[in-house]
């Protein structure tokens, strides 16, 4: 039997299906910093994420004799994530100002600036690029956001993106589109403020 | 700067500055709930199937007990029956020739003598054969109260009269002073069997065969003496029950033989009777006289020498015994 390591998401998941729990080790171990940052992103409350992230794998250790590998693990996994986070949007009352697949009102959506109040604190690097990247993260739409983090914290492709979220692989590269061209903007514009202090200390 | 060379930068930027993770606690809440989870899941299905060897086990004890249950006993009677085989030999050995083996190899009865062969061993046929080598008593029991019990208490009735005429027999018959081995007559416990079956005083091979057939039907009558002495204490001790019962019903049988005999001897007259004695004696058949002299004295006993005439009462006197 190959080691935990070297062995697929799935491989993992169907021996702790079958009772090995080294495996859920190797797995959560693979995809827990993912899905937390994932959760913390969209929720931006460490606490609620705290209590999502491990509602998620309940849910996924609960569901674990239904798996079935017709799918990426991650795709399975980030449903469960994305579901959960839908329950606690319509819990909390942010539905209707989350809705990820209302294309129409998606400049609406847009339009309205994140709290900055909400915006998590960082918990070890608090480097300066990281909090200006964090903070335009929180200030894209929330479809735009999801779509964001699911390619670069789940590693999923255009069509699982699209796939989890219920709305066309073109719809989830326009949001990427979008999202990936405010932190563009937002990193230029750091650049640029490191460059005007640069050149005043200089002069 | 190409816009794919500035993607790439800020996914790199991201990477490094999103490294958040869940707090330790969280990990160990989770990964231990998934443990419970796991180790409740084999245990479940260890425990939906630990009865599996028990029910295995209790289903082949029952099929072994259900098995012994349906055995025939007759499977079980083989051995027994080996042992009765052997059982009711050393019975007829011992009733036929209780006192020695000397006295077999004298008055042995030729195989096809009839009233020699004692009947096979009297069985009632509902009665298990096992019972017989277990529990004798209870064979004993139920033949007391069969129709083997008359002939029993003939045979009975038959010793008691044997042992009365054994002195007289014992003086009628001169021992075979010609066989050193024949003379150890058989002690047992500081009893000695009475010598009359041994009486016979010619040998077996040269005796004619209704002598041999006369000589062997007074065997019985000393068989059926002995055992009241030491042979049937010896019998009892060295056979198993059944086969005591066995040799009783035998000895029955021989002393029914023994009492048709007198019955026909009763049946002559004691004139003919005296007749056909003097008659052989005159004819040279000296042998065949003393014979019938002997069938005589046995079939009326204390009174044969009263009845007989001077001239015969001494044929067939055995001669004064020789020191051994």
């Amino acid at each position: 039997m190959p080691a935990p390591a070297a062995q697929s998401d799935e491989d993992l998941m169907l021996a702790y299906a079958a009772g090995d729990a080294a495996a859920f080790d190797a797995l959560y171990t693979r995809h827990k910093g993912g899905v937390y940052r994932y959760l913390l992103r969209q929720c931006r409350q460490s606490s609620v994420a705290d209590e999502l992230f491990q509602d998620v794998w309940t849910n996924l250790i609960r569901a674990r004799a239904s798996y079935a590998p017709t799918a990426k693990f991650t795709t399975w996994l980030y449903r469960l994530a994305h579901n959960r986070l839908i329950d606690h949007y319509r819990a909390s009352g942010h539905l209707t100002l989350v809705s990820m697949d209302d294309e129409a009102h998606e400049d609406v959506i847009a339009s309205v600036p994140a709290a900055r109040s909400d915006e998590p604190q960082p918990r070890a690097e608090n480097r300066e690029l990281g909090e200006r990247l964090r903070a335009a993260l929180a200030t894209l739409p929330p479809a735009q956001r999801e779509a964001f983090l699911l390619q670069q914290e789940g590693g999923l492709s255009l069509a699982e993106i699209a796939e989890l979220t219920g709305v066309g692989a073109e719809t989830v590269k326009s949001r990427l589109r979008y999202a990936l061209g405010k932190l563009r903007d937002e990193l230029s514009g750091q650049l640029r403020d490191l460059d005007d202090e640069l050149r005043e200390g200089l002069g | 700067m190409s816009e794919i060379e500035r993607d790439r930068e800020v996914e790199t930027a991201w990477r490094a500055a999103s490294r958040e993770g869940p707090p330790p606690a969280l990990d160990a809440a989770i990964r231990a709930e998934a443990r419970r989870a796991v180790g409740a899941a084999p245990g479940g299905k260890r425990s939906k199937h630990w009865w599996y060897p028990l029910a295995a086990a209790a289903t082949v004890a029952v099929l072994a007990i259900s098995i012994v249950q349906l055995m025939p006993p007759e499977q079980v009677a083989p051995t027994v029956v080996a042992d009765q085989s052997a059982a009711p030999r050393q019975a007829h050995n011992e009733v036929a020739h209780p006192s020695a083996g000397a006295d077999a190899r004298l008055v042995a009865p030729p195989p096809a003598a009839p009233a020699a062969t004692p009947a096979p061993p009297v069985k009632t046929p509902s009665a298990p054969k096992r019972d017989q080598g277990v529990a004798g008593g209870a064979i004993e029991r139920e033949r007391a109260a069969s129709p083997v019990q008359a002939p029993e208490a003939l045979a009975k009735k038959q010793l008691a009269e044997a042992k009365e005429e054994a002195p007289a027999r014992a003086k009628l018959a001169p021992p075979p002073p010609e066989k050193p081995d024949a003379a150890p007559a058989a002690t047992f416990g500081g009893i000695t069997a009475p010598s009359l079956p041994r009486s016979e005083p010619f040998p077996a091979k040269t005796a004619p065969p209704e002598a041999r057939r006369d000589a062997y039907a007074q065997a019985p009558s000393a068989a059926a003496n002995a055992p009241a002495g030491a042979g049937e204490m010896q019998a009892a001790r060295r056979a198993p029950a059944a086969p005591a019962v066995e040799s009783r019903v035998a000895a029955t049988k021989l002393a029914n033989t023994d009492e048709a005999k007198a019955k026909d001897a009763g049946a002559r007259s004691v004139e003919d009777w005296i007749k056909r004695i003097r008659d052989l004696k005159n004819e040279g058949r000296f042998d065949d006289s003393a014979k019938e002299l002997a069938a005589f004295r046995v079939a009326f006993g204390e009174r044969a020498d009263a009845l007989l005439p001077p001239d015969l009462r001494q044929i067939g006197t055995p001669p004064a015994p020789k020191a051994p």
